[in-house]
């Protein structure tokens, strides 16, 4: 019970991207195609879990036994960048996703990949931590899909040229993420 | 190959260059980031909340199960009971908020403090600023509190924060639980 | 700054304010995180030119991650040590702003130059933009609270990039 309240709560109520504010560029530097969007959460989703498995374990058996906790941001951009190219790596190995040109860089300037590992390692369990990636994973991947769809219903042509590009999109974003404030009701 | 093997070799000797920089300015900053102590704000300092006293001690009394009080310790100064430091766990709209709660030998608040909380960015969260807790000062232990939206009148009346109700209630709550403690359990001298 | 590099600089700036918001609830946490993210930056590409032209193409950019990592480990001790109250406001959200921001600008100027002077324009253009938002969010959030919600963060930011852009940027098709 407990894991699908969390769950629920990091895609909806707690979403990383409109409630926590991070990973927002990119977000809103995508391409409207909805496929390789969705991949690309599927990407990301994965990098989270991978990560998230790698740095508690790396944090809870050796970071804070020996007490080098400090050490902590070093070691996990060193993952991150590890996790990241491992990920590109098995995309393109399956071929499936070599339409999605995701980066090893793309992955490790996602800034919802190393806070939801910080935020993590905080957890009891292993087994939250890798819930709460999953929830991270999917939640961007949903708020990109759902600002991509609202993005098709925007005529560009037809608003103000200074509006048109980055700043539709944020303000797109940003009354729903008011709308998502209303999810907040769902917490017990 | 060759240049790329030395590189991994610099790659490796940097990470623990950079490892044992960041060590040293660890140990360099480690008092002083302690004294701050963040998360486990558990240790709180008691001269902050109850001037006259210097030092916690535990207490013999038994809580009950079922309330909010978390733990309950005297605040002492030479050995002499100055007060008691009450600890206090109370649901607020999305968290569950810790409030420590000093309350002196005469039934007076003489300071809260906001442990942890979750509640909402910029809202509910205000709870924890000193211009919140600060209201509690100088209330009397006697009768429960309670919030009011407007300017306080009385001295069982705690001014709240608009937008976040809840959050604000969810304190009170934790503080008359505190009281309704101290009344029934602590006061004439405790232990 | 050249009309050359002004688009990837625009959407370097660009990517570094998004990634910032989540300092922007007041001035304070604004300016901090705009000065220790331009402090990191600086200080990273600094440090790179000691491997610029020697270390081979592909191993660069991991040298900028560990670099970046390294100053922003420091930096938050730093806070952690002289500015308690930032961190009780932002706690790790400090080190994965620092982080994040040092690494998107680096990937959206897509140039292996690490040039100084445009970092240093970059940086100022950032904390100017940051503690705008942050001034807007903390005056008006005083009257109306849902301005302090994370959501106005974007319609302010949204608002004000056009404004930016409509003033300076006349003859703008895409962003």
């Amino acid at each position: 019970m407990d894991f699908i309240y969390l769950l629920v709560a990091t895609i909806f109520s707690d979403n990383f991207v409109l409630s926590k504010l991070l990973g927002v560029y990119p977000v809103i530097n995508k391409s409207n195609k909805k496929i390789s969007i969705v991949q690309e959460g599927i990407l990301v989703t994965i990098s989270l879990i991978v990560m998230s498995i790698f740095s508690y374990i790396l944090y809870t058996w050796i970071l804070e036994p020996l007490n080098i906790s400090y050490l902590t941001t070093i070691l996990f951009s060193l993952i991150l960048f590890l996790v990241a190219q491992l990920t590109v790596l098995i995309s393109k190995k399956m071929g499936k996703y070599n339409n999605v040109g995701i980066s090893v860089e793309q992955i490790v300037a996602n800034s919802i990949i190393l806070a939801a590992v910080l935020i993590g390692i905080e957890q009891e369990h292993i087994l939250y931590s890798v819930i709460y990636a999953i929830g991270a994973g999917l939640g961007y991947t949903l708020i990109s899909v759902l600002i991509s769809d609202a993005m098709d219903r925007v005529d560009e042509d037809t608003i103000v040229p200074a509006f048109s590009g980055i700043p539709i999109r944020l303000i797109a974003l940003g009354l729903m993420a008011y709308a998502f404030l209303g999810f907040n009701g769902i917490a017990p | 190959m060759k240049i790329e093997l030395k590189w991994t070799l610099i790659l490796v000797v940097l990470i623990v260059i950079c490892s044992i920089i960041t060590g040293v300015v660890y140990g360099a900053l480690e008092d002083k980031i302690a004294e701050n102590n963040f998360e486990t704000k558990d240790n709180i300092d008691i001269t902050s909340l109850l001037p006259e006293a210097d030092s916690l001690k535990d207490l013999d009394i038994d809580i009950p199960e079922d309330s909010k009080i978390r733990s309950v310790k005297g605040a002492y100064s030479n050995d002499e009971l100055k007060g008691y430091l009450i600890k206090v766990d109370s649901e607020g709209a999305y968290s569950t908020i810790s409030i420590a709660i000093a309350i002196t030998n005469e039934g007076k608040i003489s300071g809260i403090e906001i442990l942890s909380q979750n509640e909402t960015e910029g809202l509910g969260d205000k709870i924890a600023d000193d211009e919140f807790t600060s209201r509690f000062k100088d209330k009397t232990a006697k009768t429960p509190l309670t919030l009011v939206n407007d300017e306080t009148s009385a001295n069982d009346e705690v001014q709240g924060i608009s937008g976040a109700t809840i959050s604000a209630q969810a304190v009170v709550d934790g503080v008359n639980a505190a009281i309704e403690f101290f009344n029934t359990h602590l006061e004439g001298g405790g232990n | 700054m050249n009309s050359y590099n002004n688009k990837k600089n625009n959407t370097a700036l660009l990517a570094a304010i998004c990634t910032g918001f989540v300092a922007t609830t007041s001035l304070k946490t604004a300016l901090s995180i705009g000065l220790a993210a331009s402090i990191v930056l600086i200080i990273t590409n600094l440090i790179m030119h000691l491997f610029i032209n020697k270390a081979p193409n592909s191993m660069l950019m991991l040298f900028y991650i560990i670099l970046t990592a390294f100053i922003t480990s420091i930096m938050y001790l730093i806070f952690q040590a002289y500015f308690p109250d930032i961190v009780n406001e932002l706690g790790i959200y400090i080190p994965v702003l620092l982080f994040t921001i040092s690494i998107i600008v680096q990937i959206f100027l897509h140039e292996k130059k690490y040039s100084i002077l445009n970092i240093l324009a970059l940086s100022i253009g950032f904390i100017l933009i940051l503690c705008g938002i942050g001034i807007i969010r903390e005056l008006l959030g005083g009257k109306y609270t849902a301005i302090l919600e994370a959501p106005a963060a974007f319609i302010i930011t949204g608002f004000l990039l056009a404004i930016l852009s409509g003033i300076f940027d006349k003859d703008k098709k895409t962003a």
